[in-house]
């Protein structure tokens, strides 16, 4: 055990070297199965203010709906959420402000204008909801996650993971989960969840392509490049083109993800291996993006967001169902029997899901 | 005797090696952590504290499933992010780093 917190000795934390010390000794036990997240929409959310926002006095009604409205929170290492204002649209981050501060609310910013200039979105909700996050939760924190109504970031423990806002595709990612509740109510458990995931990570990605002006056949799809330290033998989180590839590292792990359905893991681990399965998916978005060729947004990222948005995607749909509707929902931007027809329905047979085209 | 299960789970991927459960038998700490892991099992009324859900719409949130037996009972509870109560992020932070 180690008694300093800083020993030399004691490089690593450690409960990741208890990590390391038990891999392999015991199968890793069944997690409970969560209770399966109410299909409850933002729209209902959004009547209640975040707490803060009356004491600050800001005004329910957004004057211009066209209009961002961003607010970062620091949680001063505490969990209390959602901490207290360091930025606002009024008054927006110097730039030589706390540089977590500063990513976040322009992170959020991209993610904003991603929604409004492709596909004419008003925020979250398309109603022109605040978007809020919080910065420097709990101590160490190695993670960030969409609590159903804002985002939060951890610093990361220096050793494994840097600070969560670092990586745009990241804040792309949870805040399309809030995208994804207002459309979807995509249940957080197996299929269903991890296309709520891999929809996540579809929309990160794109954010941070369209960021850098980068075409489906330049990006390198990665999701969360820039977040391992260099002490990490890995890229990033996951990898959209190569699923299974992104870190093979003494104490991560190797990447779990499958890239077809023939490796479909069947878990109770990650509410049903969410952030596992989500590579068949992201697979076949990335296949389909680089046959179209061009921005990646605007033929595979429209076809997505139009199934997204499609009523008929249900809050309980499986990867066949939602494959069947991209297809249908080409067949409805482009033409029955259209060359991007075909090409989404090839890539979700490459992955392992044929779907019929007529 | 007091043993405590403690597995963390979820977050923003899935990461193999950081998945595995571990038993900690407080008769092996030292009196000063053991005292301190007692401490908090009392202050959060943990055999009666009740596992809750997180939020509607809520993803890649952190689960702890924390399970406490000692001779005569034993209670599991399954917690996410963010968590409630001041004294349960202590318990599950001192958990992590033991």
């Amino acid at each position: 055990m180690c008694s300093m917190r800083h020993p030399i000795f004691c490089i690593l934390p450690p409960y990741i070297l208890r990590a390391i010390a038990e891999r392999g000794t015991q199968n890793q036990r069944t997690t409970a199965t969560q209770t399966l997240a109410l299909d409850m929409t933002l729209r209902m959310m959004r009547s209640t203010p975040p707490a803060g926002e009356v004491a600050r006095g800001l005004p329910d009604i957004v004057a211009n709906p066209t209009a961002k409205n961003r607010t970062i929170y620091t949680a001063k290492n505490q969990q209390q959420l959602p901490g207290s204002v360091v930025a606002t649209e009024a008054k927006p981050p110097a730039a030589n402000a706390d540089v977590a501060v500063r990513e976040a609310f322009t992170g959020l910013g991209a993610t904003w204008d991603f929604y409004w200039d492709v596909f004419k979105r008003q925020s979250i909700d398309d109603e022109g909801m605040a978007l809020n996050a919080t910065v420097h939760y709990g101590n160490h924190y190695n993670n960030a996650f969409w609590n159903g109504r804002q985002m939060v970031f951890g610093d990361g423990d220096g050793e494994l993971f840097n600070r969560f806002t670092i990586a745009l595709d990241v804040i792309g990612h949870e805040l399309t989960h809030g995208v994804t509740e207002d459309e979807a109510g995509l249940v957080y458990m197996f299929q269903a969840g991890a296309l709520n995931e891999s929809i996540s990570d579809v929309f990160g990605s794109l954010i941070k392509q369209k960021k850098n002006g980068d075409t489906a056949r330049k990006a390198d799809w990665l999701i969360g490049e820039g977040l391992f330290t260099p002490a990490v033998h890995g890229q990033a989180l996951r990898s959209m083109k190569a699923p299974g590839t992104a870190y093979s590292d003494p104490v991560l792990g190797d990447d779990p993800q499958p890239d077809h359905m023939s490796k479909y893991v069947n878990t109770y681990e990650d509410n049903g291996g969410v952030h596992l399965n989500s590579g068949i998916p992201n697979r076949a978005f990335y296949l389909a993006a680089y046959a179209f060729d061009g921005y990646a947004w605007e033929k595979a990222g429209r076809i997505w967001y139009e199934t997204l948005r499609d009523s008929a995607l249900r809050s309980n749909t499986g990867f066949t169902r939602f494959a069947s509707l991209t297809v249908s929902t080409a067949s409805r931007l482009y033409g029955p029997g259209s060359v991007e027809q075909h090409i989404v329905a090839d890539a979700w047979a490459t992955v392992g899901l044929p779907v019929s085209t007529t | 005797m007091m043993r405590v299960r403690f597995q963390m789970s979820g977050g923003i991927a899935y990461f193999p090696g950081l998945a595995s459960s571990r038993t900690i038998d407080l008769e092996s700490l030292t009196a000063d952590t053991r005292s301190r892991v007692m401490r908090l099992i009392d202050e959060v009324q943990f055999f009666s504290l009740p596992s809750s859900p997180p939020s509607p719409g809520a993803a890649d949130y952190q689960t702890y499933r924390i399970t406490v037996e000692d001779d005569a009972r034993q209670h599991t509870v399954v917690v996410s992010d963010p968590l409630s109560s001041e004294p349960l992020q202590a318990l599950i932070q001192l958990l992590q780093n033991l």
